[in-house]
Formats: C-alpha cells, sequence, structure tokens
C-alpha cells in the first residue's frame, strides 16, 4: 500500500535532478531539506498542499507525479528486457532474468509483471497447458485493486488470456474476454487509447474466425473513437478491417475501394511503408490511384 | 490562489455522494469521521497516503483525482457558454456571467477562463482597446503561477494576445508571442497536442505575412511532430499547407505537390471533415490525383 509514496518520491527526484536543482533549492521556504530528502526517499508520505508546492517549484503539473506507475523506466526497462526475450523466444534466458529481478525488486507493478511473463512463458515452453496457464493469469487479475492500481497491466493480462483461448480455438471463451474488457470503465486518455488497440486486435480474431458482421460493428466502434480521441495510430488499420470485411461481405464495391485507399493514404500519411505495402500487395486492384 | 486540499476535497465529497456513501462508511480503518469531514471540506491538508486510501474505496484513480482536467466538466460547461454568448456577439452578457461566476469559489482554471472572457467581451464592446486588452490579458497569463498551474490556459491567453496583435497588423510581436510559446516545455499529452495546434496557426499567419520559406519550416515541424505522436488533428491541415508553401515558393516538382493535396484530401475524408473535403475538392481540383465518388 505505501507505494505511492515511493513512486511520487522517485518522480520528484528525477524530476529535480532533470532540472539540475539542489534539493536546498527545492526546499526553500517549503519545508526542511531533512523532509525533502525523506519525502524522495518515499520515507514520509508528504500532505497534498505540501506536494503542490513542490510541484510549483518545480514547474510541472501535479499529476505528473502521479503518472500511473506503469509508466515509471524501472518497469519499462524490465519489460523492454523480457519482452524481448520473449520474442526472441529465448525462454530459458527470460525465466533466469525473471529471477534475478524477482530477487532484487520490491515493486508490485514489477512483480506482476514477472509473474505474467513467467505464465506465459511456460505455457509457450508447454511445462504447463494453456488451461492451467488461464486460471493462473485470471487469478492474476482476480483481485480487484488490480484494475485500479495498474489498469494497463490489468488489460495486458485480459488479452493474453483472450489470445490463449483463441490459439486453441476456444472462440466463445476468447469473444467473452474480449467482451467484458471492452465493458470496462476506460476513463484516463490513456486507457482509452488501449481501448482502441484492443478493439483492433478484436477484429483481428473475427476476422480469422470468419464472423465478418460482427467484425464491421467493432471496426465502425474503433473508427468512431480513433476519430473522437483524434488518435490515428489504428485508423489506417481499422479502414484496411472494414474495406476487407465489407468485401467478403458483398458489400459496395465502391465502399470497399474507398476504405483500401483510405487506409493506403493513411499508412502513406503517417510513414508507414510496410503497412502501405501490404496494402498494394494483398489489394492493389481496389485502391483508386498510387504515389 | 485556492489550495488544492479545497479542489480535492470537494471532489471526494461529490464523488462519494455519488455513489450514496456514508462519510462513515468511507472512513472505516482509514481515519476518523472528523477527520474526513475535514479533509472534505478542505480544512486540513491530508497526507497523500489518506487520500490513496480514500480514493481506493471510491474506486477511484489517483491520476484521475489530480488530472488538471478534473474539474472539466465545470469548465467545460462555462467554456461552451460563454463562447457561444461571444460568438453571437452577447458582449454584456457574458460581462455578467462572469460577473456572477467571480463571485463564488471556483477553482484556478475557471477563474481565469472568466478572467479571460471578461477582457475579450470588453474588448469586443470597444470599452478596451486592443492594447490594453493586450496589456491587461499579459498581466493575467504572466502570474508566476499560472504556466504550471492551468497551462491550458496560460496558451489560450497568449493565443489571444497573439491574435490581436495580427489582427491589427503588428506581425512582429505577434511571431514573438509564437516563438515564446513554442520554446516552452510540453510535458503532458494534452499540452503536446495543444502545441501542434499552435504550430498550425502560427505557419497560418506566416503564410498570410507572406514568409513562406520560414513557414514552410513550421509546416514541417508540425507534420513530423503529427506522425510521431499519431496524433490526427492537424495533419491534413498541414498537408494541405506545404503545398500551399510549395506553390508559392515556385517548388519546381509538381508532383510533390499533387502528393501533398491529395494526402489532405483523403486525409479530410477519413477523418471525415466534410467541410475541409469539399475546400480541396474546389480549389485545388486539378492537383487531385484521383476523386472518390
Amino acid at each position: 500500500m505505501n507505494s505511492l509514496p515511493v513512486s511520487i518520491g522517485n518522480e520528484i527526484k528525477r524530476i529535480r535532478k532533470q532540472k539540475k536543482m539542489t534539493q536546498k533549492e527545492l526546499c526553500e521556504g517549503i519545508c526542511s531539506q531533512a523532509e525533502i530528502s525523506k519525502i524522495e526517499n518515499g520515507r514520509n508520505s508528504p500532505t497534498i498542499d505540501l506536494l503542490q508546492q513542490i510541484a510549483k517549484r518545480l514547474r510541472i503539473p501535479m499529476s505528473m507525479l502521479f503518472r500511473d506507475q506503469y509508466k515509471s523506466e524501472q518497469f519499462r526497462e524490465c519489460d523492454r528486457l523480457l519482452n524481448g526475450l520473449f520474442r526472441s523466444q529465448q525462454f530459458d534466458e527470460l525465466m533466469n532474468q525473471i529471477e534475478q529481478i524477482r530477487s532484487r525488486s520490491t515493486v508490485k507493478e514489477i512483480l506482476l509483471l514477472l509473474k505474467y511473463f513467467e505464465i506465459v512463458c511456460n505455457e509457450r515452453t508447454k511445462k504447463v497447458d494453456f488451461r492451467t496457464s488461464i486460471s493462473q493469469l485470471v487469478r492474476l487479475t482476480d483481485t480487484a485493486e488490480v484494475w485500479f492500481e495498474s489498469p494497463q497491466m490489468y488489460l495486458r493480462i485480459k488479452m493474453a488470456i483472450a489470445n490463449f483461448y483463441f490459439e486453441n480455438k476456444q472462440f466463445v471463451h476468447s469473444e467473452n474476454v474480449y467482451e467484458e474488457i471492452l465493458n470496462l470503465n476506460f476513463d484516463t486518455i490513456e486507457l482509452k487509447k488501449t481501448r482502441i488497440k484492443i478493439m483492433y486486435n478484436h477484429a483481428q480474431q473475427l476476422s480469422f474466425q470468419k464472423n465478418y458482421e460482427k467484425g464491421l460493428n467493432v471496426v465502425a466502434t474503433g473508427i468512431k473513437e480513433s476519430l473522437a480521441l483524434d488518435d490515428a495510430s489504428f485508423l489506417g488499420h481499422f479502414y484496411f478491417q472494414r474495406g476487407y470485411f465489407t468485401k467478403k461481405t458483398n458489400g459496395d464495391i465502391k465502399d470497399v475501394k474507398r476504405d483500401f485507399t483510405l487506409s493506403y493514404s493513411m499508412f502513406k500519411a503517417f510513414e508507414m511503408p510496410s503497412y502501405e505495402q501490404l496494402v498494394i500487395d494483398s489489394h492493389e486492384e481496389f485502391l483508386l490511384y498510387r504515389f | 490562489m485556492i489550495p488544492l486540499s479545497n479542489s480535492i476535497g470537494n471532489q471526494l465529497r461529490r464523488i462519494r455522494l455519488e455513489q450514496q456513501l456514508t462519510q462513515k462508511e468511507v472512513c472505516q480503518n482509514i481515519c476518523s469521521q472528523a477527520e474526513l469531514s475535514k479533509i472534505e471540506q478542505g480544512k486540513v491538508s491530508a497526507t497523500i497516503e489518506t487520500i490513496q486510501k480514500i480514493a481506493n474505496r471510491l474506486n477511484v484513480s489517483m491520476l484521475q483525482l489530480f488530472e488538471e482536467d478534473a474539474q472539466a466538466v465545470l469548465f467545460q460547461e462555462y467554456d461552451q457558454g460563454w463562447t457561444q454568448l461571444f460568438r453571437n456577439q452577447k458582449f454584456d452578457a457574458v460581462i455578467n456571467s462572469v460577473k456572477e461566476t467571480l463571485s463564488t469559489p471556483i477553482n484556478i482554471n475557471v477563474y481565469l477562463l472568466a478572467k479571460y472572457f471578461e477582457l475579450i467581451a470588453l474588448e469586443g464592446k470597444k470599452r478596451l482597446d486592443y492594447r490594453s486588452c493586450i496589456s491587461e490579458l499579459s498581466f493575467l497569463a504572466d502570474q508566476e503561477e499560472v504556466w504550471y498551474e492551468s497551462p491550458l490556459m496560460y496558451i489560450r491567453i497568449k493565443l489571444a494576445i497573439a491574435n490581436y496583435y495580427y489582427l491589427n497588423h503588428q506581425f512582429v510581436h505577434s511571431r514573438k508571442i509564437y516563438e515564446a510559446l513554442l520554446v516552452m516545455d510540453y510535458n503532458t499529452e494534452e499540452l503536446k497536442n495543444l502545441r501542434i495546434k499552435i504550430l498550425y496557426n502560427h505557419a497560418q499567419q506566416l503564410f498570410f505575412q507572406e514568409d513562406y520559406r520560414e513557414g514552410m519550416k513550421v509546416t514541417e515541424i508540425g507534420i513530423s511532430e503529427s506522425i510521431e505522436r499519431k496524433n490526427s488533428s492537424f495533419l491534413g491541415h498541414f498537408f494541405y499547407q506545404r503545398a500551399n508553401f510549395k506553390e508559392k515558393l515556385e517548388f519546381d516538382e509538381i508532383k510533390k505537390i499533387k502528393e501533398d493535396y491529395t494526402l489532405s484530401y483523403t486525409l479530410f475524408t477519413a477523418f471525415n471533415l466534410e467541410r475541409y473535403v469539399e475546400i480541396v475538392e474546389k480549389g485545388r481540383n486539378d492537383y487531385l490525383l484521383f476523386k472518390f465518388l
């Protein structure tokens, strides 16, 4: 429970150093140097008004000190390392690293990350079968706090569950997981953007299942929310998916052409050449023009 | 300035009442009921640990509680109301409504918004000439706290100043404001996105001032930041702008100009911006590599 003062202290220290300030400069007229030192070390829980003054002196908005802990440097570093090993299928080394990090870390989010990688790694090496892996993952997200304390990690675990179901052709279950997570309350912009990614994955799965009608619905929502958020991360992909689904459901050829052309242009505009090429290779005959 | 404990207290109370919980239910095993009552009234400044426990019980995240737009709903309501009145040139109505609002307890964002509208309404009525309006607005924005307590309002006020300079052909001054704004520290998502809008406005003004070279540079920055941030708000506009600049600079690769207009056309279509689609279709038809049917 006391991980918040620690993470806030770390943030204060990090930003202070980044701004090349000393503790003395930071605390002058606000509090004693001894106190600021305790706050930075997470040994003191500051009052919000004191924190407000510190933020003011650092010239940052208060909310910066409460950033989702998911984003903390340490977490990201671990994630990058483990994810790299997982992708290149170096599972032994992955387990090795998990043990090493576990022996020196006390951060809740990182420990959760380690468990997550341990479970998916054991499934990949077939040490544990997928059903057991799923129930282990479910147990990780079972406590209500996970969603509130690290929503990004929560969603990631749920997506892994959906993915295991999907790989093992348990489509109904994987559908249920998607529906469950899409019904959650995504209240920050960061989470809303993750929601768009979830919809994209969901539509991908529906495409493999050849459930084009439903896919069209999911994609329509994805497009609507991307536009509302001004988030172009998946908009090109969504137009591609919609073009594909419309084609498969024998929709109007004009709409199909329009969607593939839009997706092609989006990939061009946002400088994503590999996707641009993909549209050309797979659906060139539908493109209304080429650069 | 209003201390933070006030607004946090207000919020905790509002959320608790929304969930129909009593103080007793919320404070159990966290603090005494008397203390919670004081926290809600902003009479004491609680530690972040206590606030976190209360937030957990109320199922809200700390980030949500402290996000700059925590009181965004209220802010938006005022903003929409006054903007509408201002656009319809009902300046007296703006001034009266602002006065009323200023007499109630409000947070720093709403306070700045109110002052901002008061000044621009007075300018609209011509009770204040633009120079005085600019100096009043500058005074408002340049108080020490404004940039980090309400960066969005800070930028908005500065943009208004730049606009007054611009409208009165004081191009050098307006340009200085933009340049000063662009070197600020944009450290939140919201601000980084707002920076893209500033780049766009700046490039537009440079275009009208016929400084095409400088304008083109600003547009290019806008394009690369939009791409990096996957921000779609202005990318279509930027491509259109870049093509405009290339035309003015008599850029000899006509193919590149066509590509830019076509990209802006397709992006406007992708983002359902029909009005702009029409503008490109009407104004730059010959440059389009294709048209949607």
